[in-house]
């Protein structure tokens, strides 16, 4: 068995702008193919480059590599790891997408052992692989409390990955605008019980887009939001129903 | 009158005209008129569709779907002053054109002008996991291009309690 990872250039359309509008077909490909070939990994675009990682039988990762590089799509193809190996760590993937790989957790455990070691890379890989990782891109870990924490979300969600609830649309919301207390969320009584907000808060940690910090001393903005326009947002309340929720 | 503009852009065939027509309490303006190529459909909107969205007697949503395409972009020019929210629609099962697509985001600049920008995917009730993976993807790298942190959800522009949930979004941002 062996893992190859590269870094490649995404082609630039014609007004230079780089555009992953092949990525939906490459993907599908990729699926298909690597399926078929008992041979797994993960793809991600980021700022005009791909990240790939192929795993599998030796012989037909490096036939599949073959047909990689030859792939007009892309360009400035790098390896970065090109290694024997004898696990997997995308074994239940033919092909992971994803938008990053920093909420990947295998791909966390992918670089600790085969890329962030010292000397594991030249300069050229790192500044390449510092694109897609770096050491802040690390797992915080989730002590098991949100007590005392001022909370924020770095992006929406996932959907696709996590159900589209109001309950959850609307947490999302509140994260995003401003960081908040956890003790206020929970005092607030909008988002069920401490255990149903906590459900919540540990579905979005998992992503790894909920940002945690020690509770600030002075005082952010709280949960009673004030409405900006306020008749209009008092009414699209009550025309949506959310007023008698407490929303 | 408190009154705020909703813009709906989207590419051919991806729910304006049906959005629109689920959400206004009057009869929709719609400009549709025959294809000439078969675009899966026999009409597609030309202009502007308009609807409206009365919340009280003195408070209204305008509803101003527009094509994505940039050789309508005189009509964006139409409906992006004082902009309340922006939503774009993008078809699923089709890889949307990102060239126009981009074309859009950078007209309307929703992260410069602090508009609320929403990104629904529509048609998505036969698609598979996998599809919808991908393509909310490629919809969450071109916002990321252009610095707009908006959220990706899966509508269906024909059911009134979907399209009501687009507006408990925008609310939800804009609270």
């Amino acid at each position: 068995m062996k893992c190859i990872i590269y870094i490649s250039k995404a082609t630039a359309n014609k007004n230079g702008a780089s555009i992953p509008a092949e990525l939906s077909k490459i993907f599908r490909y990729a699926r298909k193919k690597n399926a078929s070939r008992n041979i797994t990994g993960l793809l991600s675009y980021r700022e005009g480059h791909y990240i790939q990682v192929l795993e599998g039988d030796t012989q037909a990762v490096d036939e599949l590599f073959s047909t990689v590089r030859s792939d007009n799509r892309h360009t400035d193809i790098k390896v970065i790891l090109n290694t024997p190996t004898s696990q997997r760590f995308f074994s239940n993937w033919s092909m992971r997408l994803t938008g990053s790989v920093a909420r990947v957790p295998e791909f966390h455990l992918l670089a600790e052992q085969l890329l962030l070691g010292k000397g594991f890379l030249n300069e050229q890989q790192k500044q390449l692989f510092n694109i897609f990782y770096t050491k802040k891109s690390t797992l915080s870990d989730f002590s098991g409390s949100y007590h005392g924490k001022s909370l924020s979300l770095i992006t929406w969600p996932d959907f696709t990955i996590i159900k589209q609830t109001p309950i959850i649309i609307e947490l999302c919301a509140r994260l995003i605008n401003s960081p908040h207390h956890y003790d206020e969320l929970v005092n607030s009584g909008d988002f069920g019980t401490q255990q149903q907000l906590n459900k919540l808060l540990y579905s979005l940690d998992k992503l790894h887009i909920l940002k945690s910090a020690e509770q600030p001393k002075t005082k952010v903005i709280p949960v009673s939001t004030t409405e900006k326009s306020g008749n209009f947002y008092s009414k699209l309340k009550n025309f949506l129903g959310l007023k008698q929720r407490g929303l | 009158m408190d009154y705020k503009k909703l813009a709906i852009a989207g590419e051919v065939g991806s729910g304006k005209t049906c959005l629109i027509r689920t959400l206004s309490e009057i009869s929709p303006i719609e400009t549709e008129a025959k294809s000439s190529i078969d675009i899966g459909k026999t009409e597609t909107t030309v202009g502007i569709d308009y609807g409206r969205l009365n919340l009280s007697e003195d408070t209204a949503l305008g509803l101003y779907g527009v094509p994505g395409q940039e050789r309508y972009s005189f009509l964006w020019e139409i409906v992006n002053n004082s902009l309340w929210g922006l939503l774009i629609l993008i078809k699923c099962g089709e890889t949307p054109d990102y060239q126009n697509f981009d074309k859009l985001l950078s007209f309307f600049a929703p992260a410069d002008k602090k508009v609320s920008c929403v990104a629904a995917i529509t048609h998505c009730e036969t698609a598979s996991h996998d599809e919808l993976v991908v393509l909310n993807q490629e919809i969450q790298t071109m916002l990321e291009q252009r610095n707009i942190i908006a959220p990706i959800i899966q509508i269906d522009a024909r059911d009134r309690s979907s399209a009501i949930s687009v507006l408990h979004i925008f609310n939800a941002i804009n609270r």
